[in-house]
Protein backbone atom coordinates (compact mmCIF):
# COMPACT_ATOMS: atom_id res chain seq x y z
CA UNK A 1 0.00 0.00 0.00
CA UNK A 2 1.42 3.62 -1.04
CA UNK A 3 2.51 5.78 2.02
CA UNK A 4 0.07 8.88 2.53
CA UNK A 5 2.27 11.59 2.64
CA UNK A 6 -1.00 14.08 3.92
CA UNK A 7 0.49 13.71 7.49
CA UNK A 8 4.04 14.75 7.36
CA UNK A 9 2.76 17.85 5.10
CA UNK A 10 -0.14 18.57 7.88
CA UNK A 11 2.33 17.83 10.77
CA UNK A 12 4.78 20.47 8.99
CA UNK A 13 2.27 22.87 8.60
CA UNK A 14 0.75 22.60 12.39
CA UNK A 15 4.34 22.68 13.41
CA UNK A 16 5.48 26.18 11.53
CA UNK A 17 1.95 27.70 12.44
CA UNK A 18 2.45 26.49 15.88
CA UNK A 19 5.81 27.80 15.83
CA UNK A 20 5.18 31.45 14.32
CA UNK A 21 1.76 31.75 17.17
CA UNK A 22 4.27 30.82 19.66
CA UNK A 23 6.93 33.31 18.79
CA UNK A 24 4.50 35.87 18.80
CA UNK A 25 3.31 35.52 22.40
CA UNK A 26 6.45 34.23 23.68
CA UNK A 27 9.31 36.77 22.89
CA UNK A 28 7.30 39.77 24.30
CA UNK A 29 6.19 37.67 27.41
CA UNK A 30 9.97 36.16 27.54
CA UNK A 31 10.97 40.06 27.52
CA UNK A 32 8.53 40.88 30.59
CA UNK A 33 9.58 38.28 32.62
CA UNK A 34 13.50 39.09 32.17
CA UNK A 35 13.20 42.72 32.12
CA UNK A 36 10.18 44.04 34.01
CA UNK A 37 8.94 43.28 37.70
CA UNK A 38 5.37 43.32 38.28
CA UNK A 39 2.94 41.59 40.51
CA UNK A 40 2.38 37.85 39.59
CA UNK A 41 5.35 37.80 37.64
CA UNK A 42 6.37 33.78 39.04
CA UNK A 43 2.99 33.19 39.28
CA UNK A 44 2.44 33.66 35.76
CA UNK A 45 6.22 32.30 35.13
CA UNK A 46 4.91 29.40 36.76
CA UNK A 47 1.55 28.87 34.65
CA UNK A 48 3.23 29.33 31.14
CA UNK A 49 5.75 26.54 31.93
CA UNK A 50 3.18 24.27 33.19
CA UNK A 51 3.01 22.61 29.65
CA UNK A 52 6.04 21.37 30.26
CA UNK A 53 4.77 18.96 33.56
CA UNK A 54 1.82 18.24 32.89
CA UNK A 55 0.88 15.05 31.06
CA UNK A 56 -0.36 16.10 27.68
CA UNK A 57 -3.76 14.12 27.50
CA UNK A 58 -4.73 16.92 30.65
CA UNK A 59 -2.92 19.51 28.35
CA UNK A 60 -5.06 18.83 26.13
CA UNK A 61 -8.36 18.32 28.28
CA UNK A 62 -7.31 21.49 29.66
CA UNK A 63 -7.57 23.21 25.82
CA UNK A 64 -10.96 21.18 24.96
CA UNK A 65 -13.21 22.43 28.33
CA UNK A 66 -11.42 25.95 27.57
CA UNK A 67 -11.97 25.87 23.69
CA UNK A 68 -14.60 23.22 22.98
CA UNK A 69 -18.15 23.87 21.47
CA UNK A 70 -19.37 23.44 25.66
CA UNK A 71 -17.32 26.58 26.62
CA UNK A 72 -18.52 30.19 26.04
CA UNK A 73 -15.01 30.64 24.21
CA UNK A 74 -15.65 27.83 22.20
CA UNK A 75 -18.65 28.56 20.80
CA UNK A 76 -17.66 32.51 20.22
CA UNK A 77 -15.24 30.55 17.87
CA UNK A 78 -17.75 28.35 16.17
CA UNK A 79 -19.93 30.92 15.55
CA UNK A 80 -17.40 33.06 13.45
CA UNK A 81 -16.70 29.58 11.51
CA UNK A 82 -12.92 29.60 13.78
CA UNK A 83 -13.66 25.96 15.43
CA UNK A 84 -10.72 24.69 16.74
CA UNK A 85 -11.96 21.32 18.36
CA UNK A 86 -11.57 18.30 15.24
CA UNK A 87 -9.82 20.74 13.11
CA UNK A 88 -6.44 21.16 11.98
CA UNK A 89 -6.34 24.69 13.99
CA UNK A 90 -6.97 23.09 16.87
CA UNK A 91 -4.02 21.01 16.03
CA UNK A 92 -2.03 23.89 16.25
CA UNK A 93 -3.24 25.76 19.19
CA UNK A 94 -2.54 22.49 20.96
CA UNK A 95 1.34 22.19 19.69
CA UNK A 96 1.75 25.70 20.41
CA UNK A 97 0.62 25.59 23.98
CA UNK A 98 2.58 22.26 24.35
CA UNK A 99 5.89 23.81 22.89
CA UNK A 100 5.62 27.43 24.29
CA UNK A 101 7.82 26.79 27.46
CA UNK A 102 10.55 25.91 25.63
CA UNK A 103 10.24 29.30 23.82
CA UNK A 104 9.77 31.07 26.27
CA UNK A 105 12.38 29.79 28.74
CA UNK A 106 15.13 29.86 25.53
CA UNK A 107 14.11 33.46 24.67
CA UNK A 108 13.83 34.54 28.78
CA UNK A 109 17.52 33.44 29.16
CA UNK A 110 18.69 34.92 25.93
CA UNK A 111 16.94 38.72 27.02
CA UNK A 112 18.83 37.88 30.50
CA UNK A 113 22.14 37.33 28.85
CA UNK A 114 21.80 40.82 27.34
CA UNK A 115 23.82 43.48 29.65
CA UNK A 116 21.59 45.93 30.87
CA UNK A 117 23.70 48.35 30.96
CA UNK A 118 24.01 48.36 27.32
CA UNK A 119 20.42 49.85 27.08
CA UNK A 120 21.01 51.98 29.81
CA UNK A 121 23.85 53.36 27.62
CA UNK A 122 21.22 53.32 24.83
CA UNK A 123 18.98 55.82 26.80
CA UNK A 124 21.82 58.17 27.55
CA UNK A 125 22.33 58.50 23.84
CA UNK A 126 18.57 59.56 23.53
CA UNK A 127 16.71 56.43 22.22
CA UNK A 128 13.34 55.28 22.84
CA UNK A 129 12.72 52.23 25.01
CA UNK A 130 10.69 50.80 21.60
CA UNK A 131 14.45 51.82 19.86
CA UNK A 132 16.05 49.94 22.32
CA UNK A 133 14.26 47.12 22.30
CA UNK A 134 14.71 46.26 18.41
CA UNK A 135 18.03 47.60 17.89
CA UNK A 136 19.95 46.47 21.09
CA UNK A 137 18.25 43.60 23.26
CA UNK A 138 16.19 42.39 20.17
CA UNK A 139 19.88 41.47 18.09
CA UNK A 140 21.31 40.40 20.87
CA UNK A 141 19.12 37.75 21.83
CA UNK A 142 18.18 36.84 18.32
CA UNK A 143 20.06 33.51 18.27
CA UNK A 144 18.41 32.48 21.57
CA UNK A 145 14.90 33.11 19.74
CA UNK A 146 16.22 31.26 16.36
CA UNK A 147 17.20 27.93 19.17
CA UNK A 148 13.50 28.04 21.04
CA UNK A 149 12.34 28.42 17.48
CA UNK A 150 13.54 25.96 16.42
CA UNK A 151 13.23 23.45 19.72
CA UNK A 152 9.60 24.83 19.47
CA UNK A 153 9.22 23.60 15.88
CA UNK A 154 10.98 19.97 16.89
CA UNK A 155 8.54 19.88 20.15
CA UNK A 156 5.46 20.78 18.16
CA UNK A 157 6.46 18.39 15.06
CA UNK A 158 5.61 15.53 17.26
CA UNK A 159 3.21 16.40 19.86
CA UNK A 160 0.61 13.56 20.04
CA UNK A 161 -1.81 13.44 23.28
CA UNK A 162 -3.07 16.91 23.37
CA UNK A 163 -2.97 17.23 19.64
CA UNK A 164 -5.47 14.16 19.89
CA UNK A 165 -7.64 15.55 22.70
CA UNK A 166 -8.42 18.55 20.85
CA UNK A 167 -8.34 17.75 16.83
CA UNK A 168 -8.94 13.65 17.02
CA UNK A 169 -7.00 11.62 14.58
CA UNK A 170 -9.06 11.98 11.43
CA UNK A 171 -7.65 11.07 8.72
CA UNK A 172 -6.88 13.53 5.55
CA UNK A 173 -8.43 16.52 8.00
CA UNK A 174 -6.31 16.30 11.35
CA UNK A 175 -4.03 13.24 11.15
CA UNK A 176 -0.44 13.91 11.94
CA UNK A 177 2.68 12.29 11.70
CA UNK A 178 2.10 10.88 15.25
CA UNK A 179 -0.74 9.67 15.01
CA UNK A 180 0.17 8.27 11.29
CA UNK A 181 2.64 6.26 12.43
CA UNK A 182 0.72 5.41 15.91
CA UNK A 183 -1.98 3.85 13.36
CA UNK A 184 0.46 2.50 11.13
CA UNK A 185 1.80 0.53 13.93
CA UNK A 186 -1.60 -0.70 15.06
CA UNK A 187 -2.42 -1.65 11.34
CA UNK A 188 1.24 -4.13 11.49
CA UNK A 189 2.10 -1.92 8.52
CA UNK A 190 5.63 -2.11 10.01
CA UNK A 191 7.64 -0.90 6.70
CA UNK A 192 5.47 1.81 6.77
CA UNK A 193 6.07 2.87 9.76
CA UNK A 194 9.51 2.35 9.79
CA UNK A 195 10.30 4.71 6.59
CA UNK A 196 7.76 7.59 8.47
CA UNK A 197 10.11 6.86 11.38
CA UNK A 198 12.76 7.42 9.41
CA UNK A 199 11.76 11.00 7.81
CA UNK A 200 10.62 12.14 11.28
CA UNK A 201 13.92 11.57 12.99
CA UNK A 202 15.86 13.08 10.21
CA UNK A 203 13.86 16.13 10.24
CA UNK A 204 13.90 16.08 14.20
CA UNK A 205 17.45 15.46 14.13
CA UNK A 206 18.75 18.19 11.55
CA UNK A 207 16.62 20.56 13.83
CA UNK A 208 18.32 19.64 16.74
CA UNK A 209 21.71 20.27 15.19
CA UNK A 210 20.47 23.95 13.75
CA UNK A 211 19.56 24.39 17.65
CA UNK A 212 22.29 23.15 19.08
CA UNK A 213 24.72 25.56 16.26
CA UNK A 214 23.00 28.31 17.60
CA UNK A 215 22.80 28.23 21.08
CA UNK A 216 26.33 27.53 21.18
CA UNK A 217 26.81 30.31 19.27
CA UNK A 218 25.25 32.56 21.88
CA UNK A 219 27.64 31.03 24.21
CA UNK A 220 30.82 32.22 22.77
CA UNK B 1 26.27 74.47 36.01
CA UNK B 2 25.20 71.35 37.41
CA UNK B 3 23.15 71.48 40.76
CA UNK B 4 22.63 68.18 42.39
CA UNK B 5 20.82 67.88 45.61
CA UNK B 6 19.93 63.99 46.54
CA UNK B 7 18.52 61.66 48.62
CA UNK B 8 17.92 57.85 47.98
CA UNK B 9 17.42 54.80 50.11
CA UNK B 10 20.05 52.16 48.63
CA UNK B 11 20.33 48.35 50.47
CA UNK B 12 22.83 49.23 52.34
CA UNK B 13 23.10 52.79 53.39
CA UNK B 14 21.24 56.04 52.25
CA UNK B 15 23.15 58.19 49.93
CA UNK B 16 22.15 61.43 50.68
CA UNK B 17 24.86 64.34 48.07
CA UNK B 18 24.16 67.51 47.40
CA UNK B 19 27.07 69.25 45.28
CA UNK B 20 27.53 71.74 42.18
CA UNK B 21 29.44 71.17 38.98
CA UNK B 22 30.37 74.34 36.90
CA UNK B 23 32.20 73.87 33.46
CA UNK B 24 35.01 71.81 33.81
CA UNK B 25 36.34 68.56 35.40
CA UNK B 26 34.59 68.02 38.50
CA UNK B 27 35.26 64.77 40.59
CA UNK B 28 33.26 62.02 42.64
CA UNK B 29 36.32 61.33 44.08
CA UNK B 30 35.68 58.16 47.32
CA UNK B 31 36.18 54.32 47.97
CA UNK B 32 33.98 51.63 46.28
CA UNK B 33 30.31 51.31 47.20
CA UNK B 34 30.68 55.14 48.35
CA UNK B 35 27.77 55.93 46.19
CA UNK B 36 29.43 57.57 43.43
CA UNK B 37 28.06 55.88 40.31
CA UNK B 38 24.62 55.59 41.91
CA UNK B 39 25.24 59.75 42.16
CA UNK B 40 25.89 59.67 38.36
CA UNK B 41 22.98 57.13 37.49
CA UNK B 42 21.22 59.71 39.43
CA UNK B 43 22.17 62.42 37.57
CA UNK B 44 21.29 60.76 34.05
CA UNK B 45 18.15 59.15 34.95
CA UNK B 46 18.87 55.54 35.20
CA UNK B 47 18.16 55.92 38.92
CA UNK B 48 15.08 57.71 40.79
CA UNK B 49 16.35 59.59 43.53
CA UNK B 50 13.64 59.30 46.79
CA UNK B 51 13.93 62.84 47.23
CA UNK B 52 15.94 66.19 46.03
CA UNK B 53 16.35 67.51 42.90
CA UNK B 54 18.88 67.68 39.89
CA UNK B 55 19.00 70.90 37.51
CA UNK B 56 21.33 71.85 34.74
CA UNK B 57 21.46 75.55 34.20
CA UNK B 58 17.97 76.24 33.97
CA UNK B 59 16.88 72.87 32.87
CA UNK B 60 15.22 70.91 35.62
CA UNK B 61 15.86 67.03 35.55
CA UNK B 62 14.48 65.92 38.38
CA UNK B 63 12.75 67.71 41.35
CA UNK B 64 10.88 65.66 43.86
CA UNK B 65 8.63 68.83 45.11
CA UNK B 66 7.04 69.26 41.95
CA UNK B 67 7.13 66.23 39.98
CA UNK B 68 9.37 66.65 37.77
CA UNK B 69 11.46 63.11 36.64
CA UNK B 70 12.57 64.23 33.05
CA UNK B 71 13.33 60.35 30.95
CA UNK B 72 16.77 59.65 30.37
CA UNK B 73 16.62 60.25 26.48
CA UNK B 74 15.94 63.61 26.72
CA UNK B 75 18.28 65.15 29.48
CA UNK B 76 20.79 64.95 26.74
CA UNK B 77 23.89 63.30 29.30
CA UNK B 78 26.48 61.82 27.45
CA UNK B 79 27.35 58.94 29.66
CA UNK B 80 30.65 56.68 29.42
CA UNK B 81 29.73 53.97 31.51
CA UNK B 82 32.82 51.50 33.36
CA UNK B 83 33.92 49.19 30.65
CA UNK B 84 32.80 51.38 28.02
CA UNK B 85 30.00 48.73 26.73
CA UNK B 86 30.29 49.27 23.19
CA UNK B 87 27.14 47.95 21.50
CA UNK B 88 28.95 44.27 20.53
CA UNK B 89 26.57 43.63 17.52
CA UNK B 90 27.75 47.01 15.99
CA UNK B 91 31.09 48.22 14.34
CA UNK B 92 32.49 50.79 15.09
CA UNK B 93 30.74 53.19 12.76
CA UNK B 94 27.11 52.11 14.22
CA UNK B 95 28.15 51.92 17.59
CA UNK B 96 29.04 55.93 17.16
CA UNK B 97 26.00 56.99 15.26
CA UNK B 98 23.79 54.86 17.72
CA UNK B 99 22.51 58.20 18.89
CA UNK B 100 21.93 60.00 15.57
CA UNK B 101 18.78 60.24 14.53
CA UNK B 102 16.51 62.12 11.81
CA UNK B 103 19.74 63.22 9.88
CA UNK B 104 20.17 61.35 6.37
CA UNK B 105 22.75 58.64 5.36
CA UNK B 106 25.32 61.28 3.91
CA UNK B 107 24.41 63.46 7.10
CA UNK B 108 25.41 60.74 9.32
CA UNK B 109 28.61 59.77 8.09
CA UNK B 110 29.95 63.56 8.13
CA UNK B 111 28.88 63.79 12.01
CA UNK B 112 30.54 60.02 12.96
CA UNK B 113 33.57 60.83 10.66
CA UNK B 114 34.48 63.90 12.59
CA UNK B 115 33.72 62.34 15.74
CA UNK B 116 36.02 59.25 14.90
CA UNK B 117 38.75 61.57 13.81
CA UNK B 118 38.38 63.90 16.70
CA UNK B 119 39.15 61.09 19.39
CA UNK B 120 42.39 59.37 16.89
CA UNK B 121 40.27 56.79 15.63
CA UNK B 122 39.26 57.28 11.98
CA UNK B 123 40.47 54.41 9.98
CA UNK B 124 38.60 51.90 12.68
CA UNK B 125 35.22 52.88 10.89
CA UNK B 126 34.62 49.07 9.92
CA UNK B 127 36.13 47.41 13.11
CA UNK B 128 33.94 44.88 16.03
CA UNK B 129 34.60 46.47 19.58
CA UNK B 130 36.37 42.84 20.31
CA UNK B 131 38.98 43.91 17.84
CA UNK B 132 39.94 46.95 19.58
CA UNK B 133 41.95 47.58 22.77
CA UNK B 134 40.46 49.01 26.14
CA UNK B 135 41.73 52.62 24.98
CA UNK B 136 40.62 52.31 21.71
CA UNK B 137 36.93 51.12 23.21
CA UNK B 138 36.93 54.15 25.64
CA UNK B 139 37.76 56.29 22.98
CA UNK B 140 34.95 55.04 20.42
CA UNK B 141 32.46 55.23 23.72
CA UNK B 142 33.31 58.63 24.35
CA UNK B 143 32.70 59.61 20.32
CA UNK B 144 29.62 57.99 20.77
CA UNK B 145 28.63 59.89 23.17
CA UNK B 146 29.99 63.40 22.27
CA UNK B 147 28.00 62.92 18.36
CA UNK B 148 24.66 63.31 20.68
CA UNK B 149 25.99 66.99 21.26
CA UNK B 150 25.54 66.27 25.38
CA UNK B 151 25.15 69.47 27.52
CA UNK B 152 26.51 67.34 30.14
CA UNK B 153 29.53 64.59 30.55
CA UNK B 154 29.58 61.53 32.83
CA UNK B 155 32.84 59.27 33.12
CA UNK B 156 32.65 56.75 35.48
CA UNK B 157 36.19 55.26 36.01
CA UNK B 158 36.78 56.38 33.03
CA UNK B 159 40.24 55.23 32.94
CA UNK B 160 40.94 52.51 35.79
CA UNK B 161 40.79 49.11 33.52
CA UNK B 162 43.65 50.63 31.32
CA UNK B 163 47.24 50.13 31.15
CA UNK B 164 49.58 53.31 32.32
CA UNK B 165 50.92 54.97 29.29
CA UNK B 166 47.45 54.59 27.24
CA UNK B 167 45.81 56.21 31.00
CA UNK B 168 48.34 58.99 30.62
CA UNK B 169 47.47 59.35 27.43
CA UNK B 170 43.71 59.65 27.67
CA UNK B 171 43.93 61.49 30.59
CA UNK B 172 45.64 63.92 28.78
CA UNK B 173 43.45 64.07 25.61
CA UNK B 174 40.22 64.26 28.39
CA UNK B 175 41.76 67.44 29.34
CA UNK B 176 42.42 68.99 25.86
CA UNK B 177 39.19 68.09 25.17
CA UNK B 178 37.11 69.83 27.97
CA UNK B 179 39.02 72.95 27.04
CA UNK B 180 37.20 72.99 23.44
CA UNK B 181 33.97 71.26 24.63
CA UNK B 182 33.07 73.89 27.39
CA UNK B 183 30.82 72.12 29.77
CA UNK B 184 30.61 70.38 33.08
CA UNK B 185 32.64 67.31 33.07
CA UNK B 186 32.16 64.87 36.13
CA UNK B 187 33.67 62.03 36.85
CA UNK B 188 34.31 59.04 38.92
CA UNK B 189 37.25 57.68 40.53
CA UNK B 190 38.68 56.24 43.77
CA UNK B 191 42.11 57.52 42.57
CA UNK B 192 43.16 61.03 44.63
CA UNK B 193 46.43 61.51 41.89
CA UNK B 194 43.83 61.08 38.93
CA UNK B 195 41.41 63.56 40.71
CA UNK B 196 44.07 65.82 41.93
CA UNK B 197 45.74 66.00 37.92
CA UNK B 198 41.83 66.19 36.03
CA UNK B 199 39.79 67.70 38.13
CA UNK B 200 39.40 71.49 38.73
CA UNK B 201 37.10 70.65 41.75
CA UNK B 202 37.16 67.43 43.61
CA UNK B 203 33.80 66.14 45.60
CA UNK B 204 35.08 63.62 48.18
CA UNK B 205 32.12 61.20 48.96
CA UNK B 206 31.68 58.67 51.86
CA UNK B 207 29.32 56.34 52.99
CA UNK B 208 26.77 57.90 50.82
CA UNK B 209 27.39 61.52 51.96
CA UNK B 210 30.13 64.27 50.59
CA UNK B 211 32.44 65.19 53.26
CA UNK B 212 34.57 67.74 51.41
CA UNK B 213 34.16 69.55 47.98
CA UNK B 214 37.18 71.73 46.83
CA UNK B 215 40.19 72.52 44.79
CA UNK B 216 42.37 69.88 44.53
CA UNK B 217 44.92 70.92 46.56
CA UNK B 218 42.61 72.09 49.45
CA UNK B 219 41.23 68.86 49.54
CA UNK B 220 44.88 67.12 49.82
CA UNK B 221 46.36 70.01 52.30
CA UNK B 222 42.94 70.75 54.13
CA UNK B 223 41.32 67.73 53.95
CA UNK B 224 38.04 67.98 56.25
CA UNK B 225 38.24 64.93 58.23
CA UNK B 226 40.61 62.23 58.94
CA UNK B 227 39.08 59.79 56.02
CA UNK B 228 39.73 62.45 53.39
CA UNK B 229 43.33 63.06 54.77
CA UNK B 230 43.74 59.12 54.22
CA UNK B 231 41.98 58.98 51.17
CA UNK B 232 44.68 61.75 50.55
CA UNK B 233 47.42 59.47 51.28
CA UNK B 234 48.06 60.91 55.29
CA UNK B 235 48.58 58.23 57.38
CA UNK B 236 50.19 60.63 60.38
CA UNK B 237 47.25 60.89 62.94
CA UNK B 238 47.54 61.84 66.51
CA UNK B 239 44.85 63.47 69.37
CA UNK B 240 46.18 66.15 71.57
CA UNK B 241 45.45 69.53 73.07
CA UNK B 242 45.88 73.09 72.47
CA UNK B 243 47.66 74.28 75.37
CA UNK B 244 49.04 77.21 74.49
CA UNK B 245 49.72 80.32 71.93
CA UNK B 246 52.98 82.00 71.11
CA UNK B 247 54.20 84.63 68.56
CA UNK B 248 54.29 82.42 65.50
CA UNK B 249 50.74 79.88 66.32
CA UNK B 250 50.36 77.71 69.25
CA UNK B 251 51.77 74.69 71.19
CA UNK B 252 49.68 71.26 71.21
CA UNK B 253 50.54 68.90 73.45
CA UNK B 254 50.37 65.26 72.08
CA UNK B 255 50.94 62.59 74.74
CA UNK B 256 54.04 63.83 76.42
CA UNK B 257 55.52 66.10 73.57
CA UNK B 258 54.52 69.35 73.39
CA UNK B 259 54.38 70.24 69.00
CA UNK B 260 54.94 73.58 67.60
CA UNK B 261 50.98 73.72 65.87
CA UNK B 262 50.44 76.65 63.27
CA UNK B 263 47.95 79.19 64.33
CA UNK B 264 44.54 78.70 65.18
CA UNK B 265 41.33 80.15 66.35
CA UNK B 266 40.73 77.51 68.43
CA UNK B 267 40.47 77.91 72.78
CA UNK B 268 42.97 76.70 74.73
CA UNK B 269 41.94 73.64 76.61
CA UNK B 270 40.59 72.41 73.13
CA UNK B 271 41.06 68.58 72.21
CA UNK B 272 42.13 68.76 68.84
CA UNK B 273 43.07 66.28 66.01
CA UNK B 274 46.02 66.12 64.21
CA UNK B 275 47.39 65.78 60.57
CA UNK B 276 50.81 65.92 58.87
CA UNK B 277 51.72 64.64 55.64
CA UNK B 278 54.34 61.96 55.06
CA UNK B 279 56.22 64.31 52.58
CA UNK B 280 56.23 67.19 54.61
CA UNK B 281 58.13 65.58 57.17
CA UNK B 282 62.37 65.79 56.14
CA UNK B 283 65.44 64.27 57.23
CA UNK B 284 67.50 66.52 58.81
CA UNK B 285 71.47 66.15 56.80
CA UNK B 286 74.05 65.58 59.64
CA UNK B 287 76.54 67.87 57.83
CA UNK B 288 74.93 71.20 58.34
CA UNK B 289 73.97 72.85 61.37
CA UNK B 290 70.38 72.83 62.70
CA UNK B 291 69.34 76.39 62.92
CA UNK B 292 66.16 77.39 64.62
CA UNK B 293 63.79 75.11 63.86
CA UNK B 294 60.68 73.53 65.89
CA UNK B 295 59.69 70.14 65.97
CA UNK B 296 62.75 68.19 65.84
CA UNK B 297 62.90 64.84 66.80
CA UNK B 298 65.40 62.08 67.41
CA UNK B 299 64.90 58.40 66.48
CA UNK B 300 65.40 55.40 63.93
CA UNK B 301 64.36 54.40 60.57
CA UNK B 302 62.81 50.59 61.66
CA UNK B 303 61.17 49.79 58.56
CA UNK B 304 60.54 50.86 54.98
CA UNK B 305 59.61 50.06 51.27
CA UNK B 306 59.54 51.88 47.82
CA UNK B 307 57.31 51.76 44.64
CA UNK B 308 60.86 52.68 42.80
CA UNK B 309 60.22 56.37 42.92
CA UNK B 310 59.81 56.89 46.75
CA UNK B 311 60.91 55.74 49.96
CA UNK B 312 58.08 55.56 52.72
CA UNK B 313 60.08 55.52 56.29
CA UNK B 314 58.36 54.16 59.07
CA UNK B 315 59.90 56.39 62.01
CA UNK B 316 60.15 55.61 65.76
CA UNK B 317 60.99 58.24 68.10
CA UNK B 318 63.99 57.41 70.54
CA UNK B 319 62.73 57.19 74.16
CA UNK B 320 59.84 57.03 76.60
CA UNK B 321 57.81 60.37 75.22
CA UNK B 322 56.11 59.18 71.94
CA UNK B 323 53.45 60.60 69.60
CA UNK B 324 52.32 57.24 68.78
CA UNK B 325 52.00 53.82 70.64
CA UNK B 326 52.54 51.46 68.25
CA UNK B 327 56.00 50.10 66.08
CA UNK B 328 56.89 53.73 64.63
CA UNK B 329 55.32 57.43 65.11
CA UNK B 330 55.93 58.65 62.15
CA UNK B 331 55.52 57.68 58.26
CA UNK B 332 58.16 59.72 56.22
CA UNK B 333 58.15 59.75 52.46
CA UNK B 334 61.15 60.40 50.23
CA UNK B 335 62.14 60.74 46.80
CA UNK B 336 64.25 57.92 45.68
CA UNK B 337 67.13 60.52 44.73
CA UNK B 338 67.32 62.14 48.70
CA UNK B 339 66.80 58.46 50.27
CA UNK B 340 70.39 57.76 48.17
CA UNK B 341 72.26 61.04 48.73
CA UNK B 342 71.51 60.51 52.54
CA UNK B 343 72.64 56.60 52.35
CA UNK B 344 69.34 56.12 54.52
CA UNK B 345 70.04 52.87 53.06
CA UNK B 346 73.16 52.52 55.25
CA UNK B 347 72.29 54.90 58.17
CA UNK B 348 69.03 54.42 60.53
CA UNK B 349 69.44 57.07 62.90
CA UNK B 350 68.03 60.49 61.86
CA UNK B 351 66.84 63.62 63.34
CA UNK B 352 63.32 64.87 61.66
CA UNK B 353 61.72 67.93 61.85
CA UNK B 354 58.01 69.06 60.06
CA UNK B 355 57.16 72.80 59.95
CA UNK B 356 54.63 74.54 62.15
CA UNK B 357 52.40 75.12 59.46
CA UNK B 358 52.60 71.60 57.90
CA UNK B 359 50.25 70.55 61.04
CA UNK B 360 46.91 70.04 59.74
CA UNK B 361 44.30 70.75 62.50
CA UNK B 362 41.17 69.21 61.45
CA UNK B 363 37.76 71.19 61.84
CA UNK B 364 40.16 74.17 62.50
CA UNK B 365 40.56 75.26 58.68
Amino acid sequence: MALDWHPLLLSLRVASVATVLVMLFAVPLAWLLARRSFFGKELLGAIASLPLVLPPTVLGYYLLVTLGNQSPLGRWLQEHGWSLVFTWRGAVIAAAIGALPLMLETARAGFESVDIRLEKVARTLGRSDFAIFWRVTLPLAWRSIVAGAALTFARALGDFGATLMVAGNIPGRTQTMSMYIYDLVQANRQAEANRMVLVITSVAVLLLIVARRLSRRILN
Amino acid sequence: MLDVSIRKQLESFELDVAFSAPLGITSLLGPSGAGKSMTLACIAGLETPDSGRIALGDTVFFDHDSGINVATRHRRVGFVMQDYLLFPHLDVRHNVAFGLKGLSRAEREVIVDEALARVGLGEFLDRSPSDLSGGQQQRVALARALVTNPSLLLLDEPFSALDGPTRAVLRRDLLDLQRTLGLPVIFVTHDLAEAYLLADQIVVIEDGRVIQIGPPGTVVYRPATRSVARLTGNNNFFEGELVAREAEGTLIRVGELTLAGPPMALPEGMPVELGIRPERIMLLRKDLPVGNRANIFRGRVVNEMTDGFNYTLFFRLNGEKRLASGGYDLEITLPAHVYERLHVDKDKDWSVTFRRNDIHVFGAT
